[in-house]
């Protein structure tokens, strides 16, 4: 249980008080819900220093293979997933993201920033994220990177610290599509699997509780090669799924097949 | 820190610590409307308030957050005597029930309306999309939009809330406020929690982390120490009483097989102590200092564990018989095991033997099953297994109870206040005088709280510390330490010939009760005696045994054992049909049941005695299934424009009872008061269903007098007169006409006295509205008014008292159809509800609009059960999804998208206005009618709860 909560007015102050004692409080849908796992002395509020603006950059990107520049959308991390449903500048494969979180209320509250920080294997956004070469804008003690949302996951342990300001969606020709299967559209999900198309490559980002949140990349690599089966890519998919209250490991395997097919198929691109 | 903020337009300022959320704020602030039923899961919604402008969960916002906002809460809307349009619509619209989210589902639809005042079907879900409705359902809350919207526009309401019954009747059977609604969706005191006086001490349970282990000792000695510790109650300090916890009349068909603490924990979640302090801070803290050795036993989970050779025993101690002990009962005890085991006591004999983990049996039947099978055309013969449900009521078990001038009360939320006076009673030693049981608002019941689940402790605890205590289960409690539906394995066996008839049927079922034997025989039973009697068949025998396991408890849930047997009965029916190469329709038409038709299967399915063979009364079964045929275009197949999905449709005829005749027992008392007005006191529980309200339009009717003018005073022992309580769809049938029996009693004595003070013949008076009586000869009129003032005046008769009494022997049964059209992704096993019509009779619906609710509500969650619901344990017991998240009830997002409740137009011989029982049937049918269409939808029969998408793709042979 949190002894003191502070209100910050700027985002150097925020990061400015974050140390090992503490953490940021975004939307509180998941610092402050029953058993998070998110607890610290210290909280951290960042509901009073902005970065809540859609606008446009230009930005270079640090991911795991190497760096890329491009135009990017960038949307503040304090912009609720209401916000963003309800925004005219974002694409529609994040607002229909965002709109898997299916309680309106909740929406309201919830941060895109806060469910990237999160890192929930059930995550809402992430798979989508990843799907279409996102990045991340962290503030990390005054210093600024960006990174893509890969290396982010990757090497979040690194910079505990840092704070995510915003989020760049690639400003390009792109067809992203997300299915997410849940228990009801309440419950955790058992997965959600994002395909985006772009420049003749297909790129797969998956969410599966219990597994983890990745890229595809085993996948990406037998689809880009050429037709292929739902068996083949359930085959491929090299994520650890075990057999859970969520569904056997069998049943993962194979939605992650038919569902990569199917936003295949959705998001067009080669037959 | 100082917190400023505004706070339904005033300016408030308060200290807040780091931790507290806005919620806690708001409480101390006197928005009591602004609740928790989740812990902080922001699930529920009990906690919305709006935050400049915007619904949030006030739980996961932290007060201090809040500085200068503007926030709204459900309270701040109106009070009760002045409601708002939409408050008032959704009174009309009849979906204020237990109400327990009513308030905030007002706040919600307000700001819809003012942010979007034409809000189409898809807005108004998605503004309800963070709000759970477990009572009334939601389809009734799009009706309360257009409702407003149209009070709004024109003044009044261009939309009927429900429609009219029985033209020559002039408030039953007609849509009309609930009398209580305003004050529930205003969000005024109504609930346990509001009544709980300042400084009460508070407690809370330490739980076993065990699914089955004798307690070798408890040290409470550290806990002792902590500063505000009052009293810590374990096996070692409470009375060595057995008694059972379920609600039923007296002497129960259930074992007296636990005490308030056992030194035996046979799940995990069962008590081992509790802690009593001035605070809850306190109470949590020498809880965690309790020391507890256990000595860890082997557990069984499921029936097939439980009836295995050697299996461990979950009760091994001595037996007794109140009355029909065994003659070898001494030697059944020489081989019972540790002295810590406890003993079981049957109040007669349930053909248990603990020995084989069995705590009850029955069977019997009619005519010759064998033979039905052998000369059978077909004969199909399957297994159903239903999965454990919790309630999930939005208001958790709670009590609060103190001692005032030397007599214990129990403040609760209870469908049952003389059971929990009587068990009080029991557990303190108290005489029944000695305890005052108040029953509030129920905040959410559902069968659950026909159990005395935590009133006892309570109740206990405060007559020996003389403190008063309020008690509150956390969300994780209600799944673990709880009632919950039994898990079944229903085994069904089904013969017909090629023209259709049905010419056997056998029924198997095995229960799990879990632990305790609570509703052990019953629920079962029921499995069988509110589905065989729907068909005319001559040879049908049932044979049912009930186990312990060392899992949750299980026990009361709406429609009782009902819907698992419907379950397997209707499926197996669709499957013989298959089978038969016979219409699924005409099948049914064949075999179901008619008026006048003799029920001798009834003759062994009594509760824990012989039941009434009784002819079946007023019945709307055959018209509910012809009408929902039409309505869902049985015969016509539907497809998808993407064939990856497919369509199917199915129906079940569903049953269930209103009360249980010759058990059941009800009383009222009408009393005029002195200026011609009416207090009717009903021992009736009314737990959101609009009991009340009933009580109060019977009495309006028959007395000829406005609603407004009678007072229903209920669920309280000190002043109304006894009632059983409200469960086995009782509540209309039984307490309306003792509510009736006392208004028609009333009536006689008013026209009596009448015709003495005006001095003229009684046979010449007659009630006239507004509440007076005229003489048919001389035309004289005289207001209650005047005859009560006259008769209290110091020289009249005195105060006109009539006492209604009702016991029956008589069945009314409410009968119906519900059917489903579903579509199945046959790639990912994906299954919608398209389409869903529930079709009942209900005799005369005295509440036609929340009738429907009810239905709705029902229906949602048999819905739930179906397709999403599951209490899922690990390998040692312990529910691992015991949060709301995970468990799965369905929201406005799981509603079918086509939702219809049509009430089929009968008059019952017995009920009162012809009124019979409307919600617990609504219950039964989802699950057959989903089962039945995914198989015609892919083929596959779904055999088990929940039906998910993966066992579709196991069934379809992809997985």
């Amino acid at each position: 249980m949190a002894e003191k909560l502070i209100i910050a007015q700027s985002i150097e102050e925020a990061v400015s008080l974050k140390d090992s004692s503490s953490i940021f409080l975004a939307g509180g849908t998941e610092v402050n819900r029953l058993d998070s796992p998110c607890q610290a002395e210290v909280l951290v509020s960042i509901g009073r220093i902005g970065m809540d603006l859609i606008d446009e950059t230009d930005a270079e990107i640090d991911c795991l293979k190497g760096k890329k520049k491009g135009r990017f959308i960038r949307v503040g991390a304090m912009c609720t997933f209401q916000e963003l449903v309800d925004s005219f500048s974002v694409p529609d494969y994040l607002r229909e993201a965002c709109l898997f979180m299916s309680s309106r209320t909740k929406r309201n509250m919830a941060t895109i920033g806060g469910n990237i920080a999160s890192a929930r294997d059930d995550s809402y956004l992430l798979s989508t994220l990843i799907a279409c070469g996102a990045a991340v804008e962290l503030n990390c003690k005054g210093k600024k990177h960006v990174y893509g949302v890969c290396r982010y996951l990757k090497e979040k342990k690194n910079y505990p610290d840092s704070l995510i300001t915003a989020v760049l969606l690639p400003k390009k020709e792109m067809t992203v599509a997300s299915k997410r299967y849940a228990n009801t559209a309440a419950s955790h999900a058992v997965m959600t699997v994002s395909v985006s198309y772009s420049e003749g490559k297909y790129r797969v980002g998956a969410a599966v509780k219990n597994a983890g949140v990745r890229r595809l990349v085993e996948v990406e690599d037998l689809i880009n090669a050429g037709p292929v089966s739902d068996e083949e890519i359930s085959k491929a998919v090299k994520l650890d799924l075990t057999d859970d209250m969520f569904g056997s490991a069998k049943y993962k395997r194979y939605l992650l097949g038919v569902t990569v097919t199917d936003l295949m198929k959705k998001v067009g691109g080669k037959k | 820190m100082r917190v400023n903020c505004i706070i339904n337009g005033k300016n408030r300022s308060f200290d807040v610590d780091a931790s507290m959320r806005l919620r806690e704020l708001l409480e101390l602030n006197g928005n009591i409307a602004v609740r928790d039923s989740d812990d902080n899961e922001g699930f529920c919604g009990s906690d919305t308030v709006l935050v400049d402008g915007v619904p949030v969960y006030a739980n996961l916002v932290l007060a201090g957050e809040v500085e200068g906002c503007e926030i709204r809460t459900p309270d701040g809307l109106a009070d009760s005597r002045h409601l708002t349009v939409i408050q008032q619509a959704m009174i009309d619209a009849g979906v204020v029930q237990s109400a327990y989210n009513a308030p905030a589902a007002a706040l919600l639809l307000t700001w819809l309306l003012e942010n979007n005042p034409n809000p189409s079907k898809e807005e108004i879900k998605d503004a309800l999309s963070g709000i759970f409705i477990r009572d009334a359902g939601y389809e009734h809350y799009y009706l309360a939009v257009k409702l407003a919207r149209e009070k709004m526009e024109s003044g009044e309401y261009r939309t009927a809330p429900a429609p009219s019954f029985r033209e020559n009747l002039k408030i039953v059977g007609k849509p009309a406020s609930k009398i209580d609604g305003p004050q529930l969706v205003a969000g005024e005191k109504a609930f346990v929690e509001d009544f709980v006086d300042p400084h009460s001490c508070y407690m809370v349970v330490l739980r076993s982390p065990h699914a089955s282990a004798y307690i070798n000792s408890i040290d409470t000695s550290e806990a002792e120490k902590v500063e505000g510790v009052v009293k810590i109650l374990t096996a070692y300090n409470t009375p060595d009483t057995h008694y059972m916890q379920a609600g039923q009349g007296n002497p129960e068909p259930s074992p007296h097989d636990r005490r308030l603490f056992n030194l035996k924990v046979r799940h995990v979640g069962d008590r081992v102590a509790a802690v009593i302090a001035e605070t809850k801070e306190a109470a949590e803290q020498a809880r965690d200092l309790i020391k507890v050795s256990y000595e860890v036993l082997p557990a069984v989970f499921t029936v097939e564990e439980a009836m295995a050779e050697g299996a461990p025993l979950v009760h091994n101690g001595i037996v007794e018989y109140r009355s029909g002990a065994p003659a070898d009962l001494d030697e059944y005890n020489s081989k019972a095991g540790d002295p810590r085991e406890g003993k079981v006591i049957y109040q007669f004999p349930l053909h248990a033997d603990i020995h084989k983990n069995i705590a009850a049996s029955n069977k019997g039947g009619i005519g010759d099953i064998d033979k039905a099978f052998r000369e059978a055309d077909a004969v199909v013969e399957h297994t159903y297994q239903t999965s454990q449900i919790q309630h999930t009521p939005l208001e958790p078990h709670v009590c609060f109870a103190k001692m005032e001038a030397g007599r214990l009360v129990v403040v609760a939320s209870t469908q049952v206040p003389y059971h929990v006076r009587r068990i009080v009673g029991w557990v303190t030693g108290l005489p029944e005088n000695k305890i005052h049981v108040i029953k509030t608002r129920v905040g959410g019941g559902y069968g659950s709280k026909q159990d005395i689940l935590v009133e006892d402790l309570v109740g206990y605890a405060s007559y020996v510390t003389g403190k008063p205590i309020y008690y509150r289960n956390t969300r994780e409690e209600e799944f673990i330490a709880n009632s919950t539906r039994h898990p079944m394995r229903v085994h069904v066996k089904m013969s017909g010939k090629k023209d259709g008839t049905i010419t056997g049927i056998f029924m198997e079922v095995c229960a799990n009760t879990g632990p305790y034997g609570n509703h052990c025989l019953t629920v079962p039973m029921n499995s069988c005696s509110k589905t065989l009697p729907l068909f005319k068949c001559d040879n049908m025998y049932y044979d049912l045994k009930v186990y312990y396991t060392n899992t949750p408890p299980a026990g009361a849930y709406q429609g009782y054992g009902t819907p698992k047997g419907t379950y397997g009965l209707m499926m197996a029916m669709a499957e013989l049909s298959e089978a038969l190469g016979c219409d699924y329709k005409e099948m049914v038409l064949k075999n179901h049941v008619e008026e006048g038709y003799m029920l001798e299967i009834l003759k062994g399915l009594g509760e824990g005695r012989e039941g009434n063979v009784v002819p079946v009364g007023s019945c709307g079964l055959r018209e509910a299934v012809l009408k929902g045929c039409d309505m869902i275009q049985w015969g016509k197949k539907e497809v998808s424009d993407d064939p990856d999905w497919k369509i199917g449709k199915g129906f079940a005829m569903i049953m269930q009872g209103s009360g249980l005749p010759g058990l059941d027992h009800s009383e009222a008392i009408a009393k005029l008061e002195t200026d011609g007005t009416v207090i009717l006191n009903s021992g009736g529980a009314d737990l959101g269903t609009g009991l009340d309200t009933i009580s109060a339009k019977i009495c309006s009717e028959v007395l000829c007098m406005p609603l407004e003018k009678i007072t229903v005073v209920s669920g309280d022992t000190d002043s109304c007169a006894f009632d059983t309580g409200a469960y086995a769809s009782s509540g209309t049938f039984f307490s309306g006409n003792a509510s009736l029996e006392a208004a028609k009693l009333l009536k006689s004595m008013i026209l009596k006295e009448a015709a003495f003070q005006l001095g003229e013949k009684e046979e010449d008076m007659f009630l006239v509205e507004p509440g007076a009586v005229k003489s048919k000869a001389t035309g004289k009129v005289l207001t209650y008014a005047e005859l009560s003032h006259t008769a209290c005046s110091g020289t009249g008769h005195g105060q006109m008292i009539a006492h209604g009494n009702f016991v029956t022997a008589a069945s009314s049964v409410p009968y119906g159809a519900h059917f489903a059209q579903v579509a199945v992704n046959v790639r990912t096993g994906e299954i919608k509800v398209q389409k869903f019509y529930a079709l009942q009779d209900a005799g005369t619906p005295i509440n036609p609009e929340i009738a429907l609710c009810q239905m709705y509500g029902a229906v949602m969650k048999s819905i739930g059960h179906s397709l999403y619901e599951d209490m899922k344990l690990d390998k040692n017991g312990k529910c691992i999804n015991a949060n709301m998240t995970d468990y799965g009830v369905p929201m406005i997002t799981e509603a079918p998208e086509d939702f219809k409740s049509v009430l089929i137009d009968v008059n019952d011989d017995y009920g009162p206005f012809g009124a019979k029982s409307i919600s617990e049937i609504a219950c039964n049918g989802a699950a057959p009618a989903i089962g039945m269409a995914i198989h015609d939808a892919c083929g596959v029969w779904l055999r088990d709860w929940p039906m998910t998408p993966e066992k579709i793709l196991k069934g379809l042979g992809k997985i």
